[in-house]
């Protein structure tokens, strides 16, 4: 790409110009622009006018030959300081120096409280950072999911208790003239077997039964994805630290729930990942937050029993009870949301800072309908979860990451 | 004339979007009320430790599922009084344009006779029509929103007392809008 005309040699010169634009862009990103460097620059320029090569600049600024006396500005444009052509040994220390120690006065001032050294937190701090945008939100859509499998629940809960109370007391319903009509029951069961459970007031004959079967499965797998997302929610509080792998100067990061260095507690010495918090500190509101839902979901076992257990035949021997395995796997979900014991089963419910006693447990299956509204009632309050503190806590957590989590 | 009749024109316009609000806000406001109405009549049930069940075996489950609740009424209740607001917006609005229509035609230069103003152009009502039009419907909504200002009254003090109020009529009360004529009332008054 060498000029051949007077015209190309015109070109030369406006890309001088630019050129010179360039440095003056690229300087500040070395770090402070000095004087010296600039008019070594300009006097470069100059002396350099008629050199034909420079037009290599127009191909690709950065591949430039090494030995050009043009080399820093490539290395204005790509960032590295350690090509160094002989010629500008001296001015790439003056250039690069001060880029440096800007850098890493931030980190130096707040590592003061870290043992560790500030080079490692330099790589720790922007990876943990990472890590806690990622973990954080995977909490807050946690929450969305167990919000929407809780009302499907509710929902499949409500259904089951109408038909089980439309169901108990259709004998003395009166069906009035339907009543003539030959196979009345029977063909309004096979059609609404397949409909909704609303009208499951004409239905008393087996396909009821059948229906109420389907009501609890449904129930029954709302349930087991509440305990999946707790599951996850669990360990994701857990994935909140970043530990080295390797050495203290490895640049590989990771995230997990325990380390294979003990010395590495995977907190960064326990210095703050943005501005105020610091990784235990984030760890507490998540196991704050955790907490709420693991205490909601022994709560909402003991309801899914209840209405498990309502219209439920006495005669049978698989009466269900609190030890019981409500799904395969239940107890090794359960026992990884740390809410089952080998010796003592699943953990009972009971309320923040408060106690229960399931010794008296025996479950009715003819409630009265009061108490299967209070059943309905505490699904759907979900006295466990402080919804105030919830959204406190997510908007500490955003304003510290200065994102939004929701 | 027939340029004002026109300017009248543009405030029934203006008058219809807001009326279209208030029906959105009527329908929000009935499910608050059905919200607030239901958590009401459970609050009698879930006052009985009897009808907890098997639940009884937690320690104050009672107490806590009472004051959640509460919570959620007192929530449902202070959205009611937004709601009620965005009502009186509304009925401020329709005075307004009411009051700007009587400036036009009265505070201007120039001051039409009474003849002009029951004169009809073509199909076009007579400035008098267009007048009395925003003002009744600036009054039906006004009374419309006392109305409804005291039904949320009544059902928060039902809220106290659960026991002997009829919060099925009050809710019945809030669909029918007796103060609002029906649809085809309302399109006869839109009608220029």
């Amino acid at each position: 790409m060498r000029p051949r005309s007077s015209h190309s040699s015109q070109l030369l010169y406006a890309h001088l110009i630019l050129e010179n634009l360039v440095i003056a862009v690229a300087a500040p990103k070395i770090g402070r622009p000095q004087p010296h460097v600039v008019a070594y620059f300009h006097l470069q320029l100059r002396h350099r006018r008629p050199q034909p090569h420079v037009a290599n600049f127009l191909v690709s600024p950065i591949a430039r030959n090494r030995d050009s006396p043009s080399s820093v500005d490539a290395k204005g444009w790509n960032g590295k300081q350690s090509q160094k052509s002989s010629k500008m040994e001296t001015l790439d220390l003056t250039a690069s120096s001060p880029s440096r120690t800007s850098d890493s006065k931030p980190q130096n001032l707040n590592s003061t409280s870290s043992p560790l050294a500030p080079s490692v937190l330099r790589l720790w701090r922007p990876a943990a950072q990472r890590n806690l945008r990622n973990q954080w939100p995977k909490l807050a859509s946690y929450r969305q999911q167990w919000t929407s499998i809780s009302s499907c629940g509710r929902s499949h809960a409500t259904a089951l208790v109408n038909a089980h109370l439309s169901q108990r007391y259709m004998p003395n319903m009166e069906l009035g003239v339907l009543s003539d009509m030959p196979d009345i029951r029977k063909r309004a069961c096979f059609k609404l077997s397949k409909q909704q459970v609303f009208f499951f007031f004409f239905c008393i004959d087996r396909m009821c039964t059948s229906t109420l079967e389907i009501l609890r499965s449904k129930l029954l797998l709302s349930y087991k994805d509440m305990v999946v997302v707790v599951s996850n929610m669990i360990n994701t509080s857990r994935s909140m630290r970043c530990f080295f792998k390797g050495a203290n100067n490895s640049p590989l990061l990771q995230f997990a729930s325990f380390s294979e260095d003990k010395s590495d507690s995977g907190d960064g010495g326990g210095i703050p990942v943005f501005s105020f918090l610091s990784i235990s500190a984030h760890e507490e509101l998540a196991e704050e937050l955790v907490q709420m839902f693991r205490l909601e979901l022994c709560l909402k076992r003991l309801l899914v029993l209840e209405f498990l257990t309502i219209g439920f035949e006495t005669s049978q021997d698989n009466q269900l009870n609190w030890s019981n395995e409500l799904y395969v796997g239940e107890f090794d979900h359960l026992s990884n949301c740390n809410l089952y014991e080998d010796t003592c089963g699943p953990l009972p419910p009971r309320l923040r800072d408060g106690k229960s006693d399931m010794a008296a447990l025996k479950f009715d299956n003819q409630p009265n309908p009061e108490v299967l509204q209070v059943y309905l009632t505490t699904w759907l309050a979900e006295v466990n979860i402080d919804t105030f503190r919830m959204n406190e806590i997510f908007a500490v957590v955003g304003e510290e990451m200065h994102t939004s989590i929701f | 004339m027939e340029a004002m009749v026109n300017k009248f024109q543009a405030k029934f316009r203006k008058a219809r979007e807001d009326i279209s609000r208030w029906d959105e806000l009527q329908s929000h406001l009935v499910s608050q009320f059905r919200n607030a109405s239901s958590i009401i009549d459970r609050l009698q049930v879930l006052q009985i430790s009897r009808n907890y069940g098997n639940l009884n075996c937690i320690d104050n489950i009672r107490d806590a599922l009472l004051s959640k609740q509460i919570e959620s009424l007192e929530n449902i209740l202070v959205s009611m009084r937004k709601t009620l607001e965005e009502f009186h917006n509304i009925v401020l609005s329709l005075e307004k344009i009411h009051r700007d229509g009587r400036q036009l035609v009265k505070g201007g230069s120039s001051r039409p006779t009474m003849k002009q103003l029951q004169q009809r152009i073509g199909i076009k009502p007579s400035l008098t029509d267009c007048l009395d039009g925003l003002l009744l419907l600036h009054d039906i909504h006004h009374s419309e929103y006392l109305l409804k200002s005291s039904i949320i009254l009544a059902l928060s003090a039902a809220a106290l007392k659960p026991s002997g109020s009829d919060l099925g009529a009050l809710l019945q009360l809030l669909i029918d809008q007796p103060n609002i004529p029906s649809e085809e009332g309302m399109k006869e008054l839109f009608g220029s």
